[in-house]
Order: C-alpha cells, then sequence, then structure tokens
C-alpha cells in the first residue's frame, strides 16, 4: 500500500486527518473541518477538496448522494485498509522518537 | 467589498467542474467561517491545483439515491436468481418494479406491470431464442464507471445510467432516483426491458406521463 502516499503527495498530511474523520462514518467537508479544528490542525478549504479529490480518484473514500448542499463522503473497504497501515507506520515513528526522548508511551 | 465577500470571489477562479462539484458547499462553509488571511492564500493555492493537478472523479453512482443503489443491487439480485451471467436492462426493469416505493414501480404498477408478468415475458423471450445483445459493446462516452462489485452491467445498463444522470440534470435535479433511472432506460430505448414494457402496454410515451404525473412536473 505504498501507492497511494506516493500520489498524495503534500497532501498525505490532510488526507490522513480526513480518513480519521471518517473513520467512526460517513461526514461531509464542513464536519470534517470542525473535527480537524477539534484535532489541532487548521484544514483549510483548498486543502480539503484537493485531499478529497485525491482520495476520491484512489477510491480511498466514496461520495454519498447531497443533501441540503453538503455531500458526505464515507471510507471504502480500500480506504480503511490504507488508514489502517499509514497509523501503524506512524505508531511506529511515534513510538520510536519517544523512546529516543526517554518518554514514555 | 468584505473578507468573506473577497474570498467567495476566489470560487470564482476555480474550474467550472470543480465548482459544480465543490462550489456550493465551499461557498456555504466559508459562509460560516471567519475569514482569515490563511484561509484565504489555501482557497487560492487550491484554485491553482484543481487547474493543475486536480481532475473531475468519475461519477459512477455518487449521485445515486439509497432507493436508486436498491434498484442496482436488486438488479444484480434478479439476474442471480436467472442464473444469467450479466446484468441487463430486464434485470434493471425487474430492480425498479421490486423497489416497490420507488416513484418508477408506482408509475410502472398503475400501467399494469408486474414483476411476475415482467418475468414470464422475459422467461418466454429467452425461450424463444432471442439471447439479449450483450455482446455487441458500444463505447459509453463521459466514462461512467461503476464500483467494483457491479462489474457486469452490460453496456447497455450503463448507457441507461448515464442518461439517468442526464435525465436528472436536465430537470435541475442534483440526485438521480428511480424515475431518472425509467426515464434513462426509456432513453436509452433498444434493450429487452423497453421491449417487454412496450409488449406488456407500458410504451415509453405512456410511462413518461405517468412518470410524470407521480412527481407533478
Amino acid at each position: 500500500m505504498s501507492r497511494p502516499s506516493a500520489d498524495l503527495g503534500r497532501f498525505s498530511g490532510p488526507a490522513l486527518a480526513i480518513l480519521t474523520c471518517l473513520a467512526d462514518g460517513p461526514k461531509h467537508g464542513y464536519a470534517m473541518i470542525a473535527e480537524s479544528q477539534e484535532l489541532g490542525l487548521e484544514l483549510g478549504l483548498g486543502t480539503l477538496y484537493g485531499a478529497l479529490n485525491r482520495l476520491e480518484r484512489l477510491a480511498l473514500i466514496e461520495p454519498l448522494p447531497t443533501t441540503d448542499r453538503r455531500r458526505p463522503y464515507r471510507l471504502t473497504q480500500a480506504g480503511a485498509d490504507f488508514h489502517k497501515a499509514e497509523l501503524a507506520r506512524l505508531g511506529q515513528l511515534v513510538r520510536a522518537g519517544q523512546q529516543k526522548w526517554g518518554m514514555a508511551s | 467589498m468584505t473578507r468573506r465577500g473577497l474570498l467567495l470571489r476566489v470560487l470564482a477562479l476555480y474550474p467550472s467542474w470543480w465548482r459544480r462539484r465543490y462550489g456550493e458547499e465551499a461557498a456555504a462553509i466559508l459562509e460560516h467561517s471567519s475569514p482569515s488571511l490563511r484561509a484565504g492564500l489555501d482557497l487560492l493555492r487550491g484554485a491553482a491545483d484543481a487547474w493543475m493537478r486536480q481532475r473531475p472523479p468519475h461519477e459512477g453512482f455518487a449521485r445515486f439515491t439509497d432507493q436508486a443503489r436498491r434498484v442496482v443491487a436488486l438488479a444484480q439480485e434478479e439476474a442471480r436468481a436467472l442464473r444469467h451471467n450479466y446484468v441487463g436492462t430486464e434485470h434493471v426493469l425487474l430492480g425498479l418494479l421490486a423497489a416497490r416505493e420507488g416513484t418508477a414501480a408506482r408509475a410502472l404498477e398503475a400501467l399494469g406491470l408486474t414483476p411476475d408478468r415482467v418475468r414470464a415475458r422475459l422467461i418466454q423471450i429467452l425461450e424463444g431464442g432471442a439471447q439479449p445483445s450483450t455482446a455487441k459493446c458500444s463505447r459509453w462516452r463521459a466514462g461512467f464507471r461503476p464500483p467494483a462489485e457491479a462489474r457486469r452491467l452490460t453496456p447497455r445498463v450503463k448507457r441507461g445510467f448515464e442518461l439517468s444522470c442526464q435525465e436528472a440534470d436536465r430537470r435541475g435535479d442534483r440526485n438521480v432516483d428511480t424515475a431518472h433511472l425509467l426515464l434513462g432506460l426509456l432513453r436509452e430505448g433498444e434493450g429487452v426491458g423497453v421491449q417487454i414494457l412496450v409488449e406488456l402496454g407500458a410504451d415509453p410515451v405512456r410511462a413518461r406521463e405517468q412518470l410524470a404525473r407521480l412527481t407533478d412536473r
């Protein structure tokens, strides 16, 4: 699963935030921005839709019918797999870093 | 001009497909958030990215309502039950009838069609040796690409779904529901599904009239 991260380029950070937002159910853009703010990330509109466009083209997310001017997205199976693999990869990095600084994890 | 008004102006810089796809939601979000320089720069950078690096995603079933998606699933079931290894317009017709709460089902029922009558006629046609044409593969426009689980749709069905999206566009409807699916099938016009409709007394003109009556247009 290294292909999607290569295709995402500078959008891989925002994409990971979006996948995290969607991990517990479908959401539209507005909800994603709100939730990422709670996670301490500032997701601009240009970045949000740039990432959504790439994630959809990679079939990691899929759109649902629009309601009330808003289009919700949900994770595909490939998206869920990719998300878990990325979290595991980042987790390793986090643990290695914490170990070097003597931080309890 | 207010800062928010300025940001809304930036949306006009995006490609037209982008504005059709994301514009309305983006504008709604802008109206509800506090405008900042950073947000403005991100939006500008996004416009450049949209022109150079983004592409319109294939729409597939994205615009289908739950009821319309159910029709596709039911059509697959009908094909499976009949032991057909493809999903043709005849199965979509059966799917439309099986989704009984749908507008299309109500219109067809009003014209006297029942799943049993359609199935009986279909079996007659198949036994008569007139194989539904699945071999000829005309290329379809706009790259309508259904999701993986629905790979076995015949080109006619895909064409019909594309026409359904066009019907929705023509009426200014954002989502594609069962009525649009029936209209798409009728416009495609050559499948076994339409043949059965005509034979059972629901020719395109009558079917369209009935739909119009139900959707009040």
